[in-house]
């Protein structure tokens, strides 16, 4: 089944895309998840 | 002669006009198979009874108006703002025959609501409404969000020349490629696709949360229509926080996050521009903006000590503070929590995530992280050249879809929309304080009606002032047109008048 996915992706270049772009919303949420606790971190240390 | 030209030009925006209409009234087939599959036939006829009032309106206008000629821009961008109010008008006629709503303005302002993927309702006991009826809500927040002009582009009207300013008008200002016919297709193709793959993950999160299967498809399609549209309507009163799902909300996430990417975002990184996303002015932005503020929030309810622990503080700070951004408006927490909870500086925060919005040409409203890109660039660029020697030349650039120079006519054009959202926001203000409520409250609210966010404070409700519900209805349009469309119907109906006096 994922070797299935992952062949079907190769041939896609739309499904690439598409991909990228779930990715990159999710490493932005990531970076904002970090930047959310830092700022938790230095308002409990201060 | 002069009169007889003015008539023309009302036939051509009647004409078409009535061709979005007629656009517009094939969508109704949707609920209409709705409520018969799920046997709600009363809900079925008053679609039916809908269709046909706004295709008679549609093929009224269509035959009292006549193309006569190529449309001009002054006619794209008067028949995009005529053909809003008028869409405004006939798809709150099922709302109304509902009877889940106090007045016809309240339809209105629903529909008026979802068209430009604000969010905000004024319906009344939503989580016992009919299955056609919140397909009709989070339909209209979907088509909103692709524009229901570019919606009749697709269908009827011709790439020519003309059919641009059509475009323009509805606040989309990006060509994906030198058609507009072809832009406007890619763009509904697009969102179908996503359409497809988002519904099928919201749905399989729904069942594994416990929903039925047809409740959790049904749940997973609307909640996706309104993710993606960046509108904020949901099937349940206490919207996405119902679900009490981290994965619910992660899904969600992601898909409010890429729908408020600009359509030539999409459509580059789609034909294998992957770089674009990492290098794009308005992308580079909008993730700036919102580490700064995500910062912000975090410290602000630390500070407060308003959740317990990390966890808390991501799936409710974090996640209505990215709702704010990309202006979609979904909740994890109560309205209330926001003025008893979230203390000044959250609230500031919050406010000026919804100022500032998602990208330009995508379903989000907002200022746009483009402008503020490029505005950022301006100053950058006046600050070099204050330390450079007069005599040294200062060239910014920036990446957006290539490398451009920034010219001052790009800054001009900037600048001028933020200031009109400016204004238009502080006026609105004024109005809501005047109408009783309080500051923080009014400017939360306000905010999120001007960027077409959609999260409330709990001003916005079926008994606040009338004249305040005309004020957001005339606020969500002019916020999600854009103000050019408004200011060229204006200039228009200026001209009119003056004429008539002559």
């Amino acid at each position: 089944m994922v070797e299935r996915i992952k062949a079907r992706m190769e041939a896609s270049p739309a499904a690439q895309g598409i991909a990228a772009e779930l990715l990159f919303a999710l490493a932005l949420g990531i970076a904002g998840c970090l930047m959310i606790v830092l700022g938790a971190w230095i308002a409990d240390i201060l | 002669m002069k009169s007889s030209a003015r008539l023309d030009d009302i036939r051509i925006i009647v004409y078409f006009s009535g061709k979005i209409l007629i656009g517009m009234s094939l969508i109704y087939w949707i609920p209409i198979f709705t409520s018969l599959v799920s046997g709600e036939y009363k809900v079925m006829f008053d679609f039916i009874l809908s269709f046909g009032l706004i295709l008679s309106v549609g093929a009224g206008f269509t035959l009292l108006g006549k193309a006569i000629k190529r449309p001009s821009w002054t006619h794209g961008m008067v028949t995009a703002a005529v053909s809003w109010i008028m869409a405004m008008i006939l798809a709150a006629f099922p709302y109304w025959l509902s009877g889940h709503y106090l007045s016809y303005l309240d339809c209105m302002f629903d529909v008026m609501s979802g068209l430009t993927t604000t969010g905000l309702v004024m319906i009344q006991d939503l989580d016992h409404i009919s299955n056609g009826l919140n397909m009709w809500r989070h339909l209209l927040t979907f088509v909103g969000g692709q524009g229901i002009v570019v919606l009749a582009l697709a269908i009827f009207v011709d790439g020519t020349g003309g059919s641009y300013g059509f475009y323009v008008g509805e606040g989309k200002d990006e060509r994906l490629f030198p058609s507009v016919t072809h832009t406007v297709s890619s763009i509904w193709r697009i969102s179908l696709v996503y359409l497809v793959i988002g519904t099928a993950l919201l749905w399989v999160a729904g069942i594994a949360i416990g929903l039925s299967p047809g409740r959790a498809f049904l749940h997973g399609l609307w909640v996706y229509m309104a993710a993606w549209s960046t509108g904020g309507f949901a099937p349940m009163s206490q919207s996405i926080l119902y679900y009490h799902s981290a994965l619910y909300e992660l899904l969600t996430f992601l898909f409010f996050m890429v729908g408020s990417f600009n359509f030539a975002l999409h459509s580059a990184v789609i034909r294998g521009n992957r770089k674009e996303l990492f290098r794009n002015i308005e992308t580079l932005s909008f993730g700036t903006t919102m580490m700064i503020l995500s910062f912000i929030v975090g410290w602000a309810l630390m500070k407060l000590k308003v959740y317990p622990g990390i966890g808390m503080l991501i799936r409710k700070g974090y996640y209505q503070l990215a709702s704010a951004h990309t202006t979609t408006g979904f909740m994890t927490i109560y309205a209330n929590q926001f003025a008893n909870e979230w203390g000044n500086v959250g609230l500031v925060a919050m406010v000026v995530a919804m100022l500032i919005g998602g990208s330009a040409c995508s379903t989000a409203g907002g200022f746009k992280g483009l402008r503020i890109g490029i505005l950022f660039k301006a100053i950058l660029q006046d600050t070099k050249r204050l330390l450079n020697p007069s005599s040294a030349i200062s060239i910014e650039k920036f990446h957006y879809h290539g490398e451009r120079t920034l010219a001052d006519q790009q800054v001009r054009n900037a600048a001028s929309i933020v200031l009109l959202y400016v204004v238009m926001f502080t006026a609105v203000v004024l109005a809501t304080c005047a109408a009783g409520y309080p500051i923080m409250e009014s400017i939360f609210e306000v905010a999120s009606i001007t960027g077409n966010v959609g999260l409330t404070i709990g001003v916005t409700s079926p008994s606040m002032p009338t004249i305040l519900k005309y004020i957001y209805i005339f606020v969500m349009w002019a916020g999600r047109l854009e103000f050019m469309a408004i200011l060229a119907s204006i200039g228009f109906a200026a001209s009119l008048f003056k004429r008539s006096r002559r």
